[in-house]
């Protein structure tokens, strides 16, 4: 059962450009957007259009020029990455086209070591970790590290990385860019339920240039020049109401 | 297409294509490297110490040489020698006893450019050939030999014993007179006067001029002939007598002898007495090491003028003549030995073609400078030898640090080549771009490390003690051959671009393999091969602690091995060391979490070290500190030795600051206030002298003793290799209190324990104490011996006393050492018993050690000049010229102070540099790794804690682990010396060898350096960390 309703997060008039003088670009351009809990949003557009951009500024990593960004009770947006450790410790979870997981650690100390930065304490953090690790099917996987993981497995520790720590919000930048088709299924998967957790369900946005994986998600967001040119399905792939071409 | 085609093709098209590109892929280049300097600074840093290193050690031979041969010149008189081509001989042509015809032809040799100066000589007898065993003139030219000086001067004593003595050690013992040699005026002004007048004593005479000399009928004798007349200059010499030789031959028959026979190493010379009177002493000179066989040492020096033209005639007649001549040394090549070998080779050929005084004279050129550096070139080789042997680990240290600059380098390129790759660009062409900027980077390295070498060696010569450096007195200007410095080249910017080349093609190969497999294929280690080497190399470091603590022979008893290890141990340990402790420095963050792990510092990252030990970066920078500390340490401890082994050799040569030796005994009150006088009252003396008594043992034979008065504590010079045990104070007190020590001889003869006699335990370095099982009371009996003038016969009063054994001694400062092992030493409460207290509170003697308070240095110099050059004294040696004379050995071989300096710095410097250069780029391959943590959650603190205590983990351990493999290679070096010290003293040249090489461990300079390294890691972490926590993180990870 869906839960929407409740606005987990608020994205009012965002800009953020780069470089200066007649250098500049201009990338987001006052986005408005919202994603309400238990929502699986994938956010699609042309190369350049500024989605990575804006996963970035709400996931802490960059900083907008104006705008404002509400999640759960926290304002931010406009603060440097230093500034809002906060944010992605206890709120953003990332999961990313690369994994990007620590080489030399294992899978259940790749999920504990983001615990424990955050302030879990050691126990606690492994019991969670193999608790998440679990939740994505990774019980007998625990003790390898990636090299010996095959890219879908080291999705889904990443998976189990981002939603150890109860944060209510992922955000995932082509999170099966790197899979087979099998793999990118199964992770698509595992974030429907996620997202429709009875429990806990948490919000997923997601990046992807992959129709057939946006088509299957709740709401998908569509952003062209900077700005979010559709916030539904239909109008999205420029359909009208009753399904013909605008 | 043909081969050939294919060939012509290449050198139609593509070279002259390849030519035409050069100037802009240069620039190209050029800039490329300018834009990666960062990473090119590890580049940059490997090719500049590899450069500046092997450069510095090539360049450093080239002036080693210059400088002994310079060193050498100083010894010489005359460069060259000329003789008539055959011995004078009624009947044949080619030799003149004509003056004048003899002053020409000296004129004719000034005139060519390449000699300076020329005198003719009345001294040794011609050998016309060269000097070799093979020849027999070599085993039969005597010099003029002095037999009697008569002196109307009451005071003087030309009598004296044994005063015309004299040991000549250089060359086949032909002789034991002292020479005299009757020198034309050409020695008396010009080059030879110049360097005739060096070593008169200040104040004892000049070199007179040609006038002067002739008209006062000068003469100039050696200091030690004069100390023993107690001859001044000024002093009359009524007549002097010396012999020439007539005649040499296994057997002369003495009738057919004129004169005398002379008796010499079984060959007997026939020898005539000639007399010259009415001379004047015109000078007293310091006696030159002795040089060239060919001349008489040390002769006393006279003007030929004394010589009657029947004389003169008479002695070139006998062969007793030649021609001393003096080098254009401005024009002689100081670049090499061999240069100058080749330079005087010319002019040995020029002078023996030319014609002198139209073809009357026939001459035999002795090339004496050639035949200086023919004996060099052997000495000099063994030192280099050694010199090269103890910069081997500088040396791969610096090739270590090219090739990790390199790999981490090249490693930066990564993503570049990958790019490249994708839009189509061959491996060809990128192998060639990479090099190309390596080729740059390391040619401007090379040369900044080939420049800064040829200005630091001449700095590393003059070097006089660890980190001490002092003017060197000479220009040295050591440019290498054009091989030599292609040779720097090839080892340096070519081991780069072969290196590079070949990590640039495996990065192509791994390239395409990550594409199937993520692991790459690394060759494993040979641990078995690390164990064998560290194990086999600590059995030398452990042989040498165990003999330095007491033990006789280590665990290796076999000569022959305990060789081979000590020559070879301290790089298989060092080697092995490394590459073994290189792990546990790189497994330094868990050691040290074993004790941080709890605290807050870690509690909340600590998960982040698991692992980080694994990477090939970062076992390589712990094996580059090890490396480097290894060095540092091994420098330092031996670089102190050494010069505490040159002090302490200067320590034992004089006992103090003054040792003296006087005209007559005086009291030490007498002494010290003669010594307050000449300082004009400037310095406070204190005066003891080390008395000799004969001792028997009950049941034994006499034994010398010499006696350590108390005042001896304050005055001599005391180490603890000197005394029994190492704890000085106290066996001073054993020996007040009763106590006495034997030499290990005199302890074998009376059965005392420590001689080794009994072996096993029967050895050591110990202090016995009274409740010792292995000290012993002997009883000694002194007789003192009478004239009695009554009864015409001699008595003999006994005196008897017991003295408790305290051990085995080796030396008493002052006390010449080759006598110490057969002899004793007792305490002033023993001599008092057994010669009463009158005697010992009125001591006189001529031989006092004397300490000068507030005078050091070259002021100390001074004083012993002017104690010298006081009637009263006979000889003085000082503190600063005993150890002007040693300083420079660094315990053992010229030149190892400055080496083991060169080596402290580079390795220190190495240390902070590849800390700062590397660590950078070891955090720069992370910077991804460390926007994903803080992409997680990790904030700015904990990002840095993290590096922080990861990486100085690592350095800390390493650099620990470093300072003990470095002490353990000071150990090992010390089998090195030891066994380079045997071939030195073998050659019979080393003075320094009987001090014990005690390691000095210079703590201080190691905190310093370890400091420095410590500050520049942190410094590097910060700025590095700083640098990736400010960087874009969203670019960071998309891999932009």
């Amino acid at each position: 059962m869906l839960c929407y309703g409740v606005i987990m997060l608020d994205v009012s008039g965002l800009t953020k450009s780069f470089g200066t003088g007649s250098n500049k670009l201009q990338v987001l351009k006052g986005i408005e957007m919202n994603l309400k809990k238990g929502e699986l949003v994938a956010l699609m557009g042309p190369s350049g259009c500024g989605k990575s951009t804006l996963l970035n500024i709400i996931g802490g990593l960059l900083p907008a020029d104006s705008g404002d960004i509400a999640l759960k009770d926290r304002n931010y947006g406009l603060k440097n990455p230093s500034a809002v450790v906060d944010v992605r410790r206890t709120l953003v979870g990332w999961i990313f086209q690369d994994f990007h997981l620590l080489d030399h650690l294992s899978a259940l100390d790749n999920v504990a070591m983001a615990l424990e930065i955050s302030g879990v304490q050691s126990k606690e953090a492994l019991k969670r970790a193999e608790d998440a690790l679990t939740k994505v099917n990774l019980s007998d996987r625990m003790h390898h590290i990636p090299n010996q993981l095959s890219g879908g497995q080291q999705q889904r520790v990443a998976i189990a990385r981002a939603i150890a720590g109860n944060r209510p919000l992922l955000l995932a930048d082509e999170p099966t860019g790197n899979l087979d088709i099998a793999s990118g299924a199964e992770v698509l998967q595992l974030f429907k339920d996620l997202c429709h957790d009875e429990e806990n369900p948490i919000s997923i946005l997601m990046v992807t240039h992959d129709p057939d994986l946006a088509s299957k998600a709740d709401r998908m967001l569509l952003m062209r020049d900077g700005l979010v040119a559709a916030s539904d399905i239909r109008s999205a792939w420029g359909l009208d109401e009753d399904g013909e071409e605008e | 297409m043909s081969k050939t085609s294919a060939t012509l093709n290449y050198f139609r098209h593509e070279l002259p294509r390849k030519i035409r590109d050069a100037p802009d892929n240069l620039r190209l280049a050029t800039i490329g490297a300018w834009r990666g300097r960062e990473r090119g600074m590890a580049v940059f840093a490997g090719v500049f110490l590899a450069s500046l290193v092997i450069t510095t050690v090539l360049s450093y031979g080239v002036g080693l040489s210059q400088v002994f041969f310079e060193e050498s010149l100083e010894n010489n008189i005359f460069d060259a020698k000329v003789e008539f081509n055959k011995p004078p001989a009624e009947g044949t042509d080619g030799w003149t006893n004509n003056t004048t015809t003899l002053i020409e032809v000296c004129d004719e040799f000034t005139d060519m450019e390449e000699f300076s100066d020329c005198t003719v000589v009345y001294g040794k007898k011609g050998i016309h050939g060269q000097f070799t065993f093979g020849n027999e003139d070599v085993w039969m030219a005597l010099p003029l030999g002095v037999k009697d000086i008569n002196s109307s001067d009451q005071l003087r004593n030309w009598e004296t014993k044994d005063i015309w003595d004299y040991e000549y050690n250089n060359g086949p013992p032909i002789s034991d007179e002292r020479a005299i040699s009757f020198l034309g005026p050409g020695a008396f002004d010009g080059v030879l006067a110049d360097r005739l007048s060096e070593n008169i004593i200040y104040e004892r005479g000049s070199w007179a001029s040609p006038e002067d000399v002739e008209t006062k009928r000068g003469v100039y004798i050696p200091s030690d002939v004069a100390s023993k007349a107690g001859a001044e200059a000024g002093d009359s010499l009524e007549r002097l007598e010396f012999a020439y030789t007539v005649e040499s031959a296994l057997d002369i028959d003495s009738e057919d002898c004129e004169g005398e026979i002379y008796n010499s190493r079984e060959v007997e010379h026939c020898q005539v007495i000639m007399v010259v009177e009415n001379l004047t002493i015109l000078g007293i000179y310091d006696p030159w090491p002795q040089g060239n066989p060919t001349l008489a040492a040390n002769p006393i020096y006279a003007t030929w003028s004394v010589l009657n033209e029947t004389q003169r005639t008479t002695l070139v007649d006998y062969d007793h003549f030649y021609f001393g001549l003096t080098l254009e040394r401005s024009l002689l090549p100081t670049t090499s030995t061999a240069d100058a070998s080749d330079w005087l080779e010319d002019l040995s050929m020029k002078v023996q073609d030319k014609e002198f005084a139209d073809g009357e004279v026939e001459i035999y050129y002795v090339d004496i400078v050639g035949g200086t550096i023919d004996f060099l070139e052997i000495f000099l080789g063994l030192i280099q030898a050694f010199d090269y042997v103890i910069m081997v680990p500088i040396v791969v240290l610096s090739l270590s640090v090219l090739i990790y600059g390199l790999i981490l380098s090249l490693e930066q390129r990564r993503r570049e080549i990958s790019i490249h790759r994708v839009i189509g660009a061959t491996a060809k062409d990128l192998r060639g771009m990479v090099l190309l900027e390596l080729a740059v980077v390391s040619f401007v390295a090379w040369v900044a490390g080939y420049l800064l070498a040829m200005a630091a060696v001449p700095v590393v010569l003059a070097s006089v003690g660890f980190m001490k450096f002092e003017a060197l007195g000479f220009n040295v200007d050591p440019a290498l051959s054009f091989g030599a410095t292609l040779f720097t080249a090839i080892t340096t910017l070519g081991l780069a671009l072969l290196f590079g080349r070949a990590r640039t093609r495996d990065f192509m190969e791994l390239e395409i393999d990550e594409g199937v497999s993520r692991v790459q294929k690394v060759a494993k280690p040979k641990v078995w091969l690390h164990w064998t080497l560290f194990l086999v190399g600590s059995l030398g470091a452990i042989d040498t602690y165990l003999e330095m603590n007491g033990s006789e022979d280590g665990i290796l008893t076999n000569w022959f091995v305990e060789g081979l290890i000590n020559v070879f141990g301290p790089f298989m340990l060092w080697i092995g060391g490394a590459l073994l402790l290189g792990k546990i420095g790189a497994a330094g963050p868990r050691i040290m979490q074993f004790f941080f792990s709890r605290t807050p510092l870690l509690s909340d990252v600590k998960r982040g070290l698991k692992g980080s030990g694994s990477t090939e970066s970062v076992n390589r920078l712990a094996v580059i500190m090890l490396l480097t500390l290894s060095i540092v340490t091994l420098a330092a401890v031996q670089g102190y030795t050494g010069t505490q082994v040159d002090e302490v050799t200067a320590d034992l040569q004089v006992g103090s600051d003054l040792q003296v030796v006087t005209n007559q005994n005086y009291s030490a009150t007498e002494i010290e206030s003669m010594i307050q006088e000449i300082s004009d009252n400037e310095v406070t003396a204190l005066a003891v002298t080390v008395p000799t008594i004969s001792l028997i043992p009950s049941g034994g034979e006499a034994l010398t003793a010499y006696v350590l008065l108390d005042e001896g504590e304050d005055v001599l010079r005391w180490f603890p290799q000197a005394i029994p045990g190492d704890d000085t104070s106290a066996a001073l007190d054993a020996y007040r209190e009763g106590g006495f020590s034997a030499g290990e001889d005199a302890a074998y003869a009376m059965d005392l324990w420590g001689s080794g006699r009994k072996g096993g335990d029967d050895y050591g370095d110990i202090l016995l104490s009274e409740s010792s099982s292995n000290t012993e009371d002997v009883e000694f009996i002194w007789e003192d011996k009478s004239y009695n003038w009554t009864t015409q016969s001699v008595d003999v009063a006994e005196y008897n006393t017991t003295l408790r054994y305290i051990g085995v001694h080796e030396f008493v400062p002052g006390v010449p050492e080759d006598l110490m092992s057969t002899s004793v030493v007792i305490g002033e409460s023993g001599y008092r018993e057994l010669v009463g207290d009158n005697r010992v509170d009125n001591l006189f003697s001529n031989n006092w050690i004397v300490k000068v308070d507030g005078v050091e240095g070259e002021d100390l110099t001074a004083l012993k000049n002017n104690i010298e050059a006081d009637e009263r004294f006979n000889s003085t040696i000082d503190w600063e010229t005993a150890h002007d004379a040693v300083e420079r050995n660094g315990g053992l071989i010229f030149g190892t102070p400055g080496l083991l300096s060169l080596q402290f710095i580079v390795a220190s410097v190495a240390a902070v540099a590849s800390a700062f250069v590397f660590l950078s780029l070891v955090l720069n391959q992370r910077q991804k790794e460390l926007a994903v943590l803080q992409a997680i959650g990790a904030s700015p603190n904990q990002i840095i804690r993290l590096v922080l205590f990861e990486i100085l983990s690592i350095v800390i351990v390493s650099m620990a682990l470093g300072i003990l493999l470095g002490m353990g290679l000071a150990l090992s070096f010390n089998g090195l010396f030891n066994v380079f010290g045997f071939i030195f003293q073998i050659l019979g040249s080393d003075t320094t060898s009987a001090i014990d090489r005690q390691l000095v461990w210079p703590w201080f300079e190691l905190a310093l350096v370890a400091l420095a390294v410590f500050a520049a890691v942190v410094t590097a972490l910060l700025v590095t960390t700083r640098k990736a926590l400010k960087s874009d993180l969203a670019s960071v990870l998309k891999g932009e």
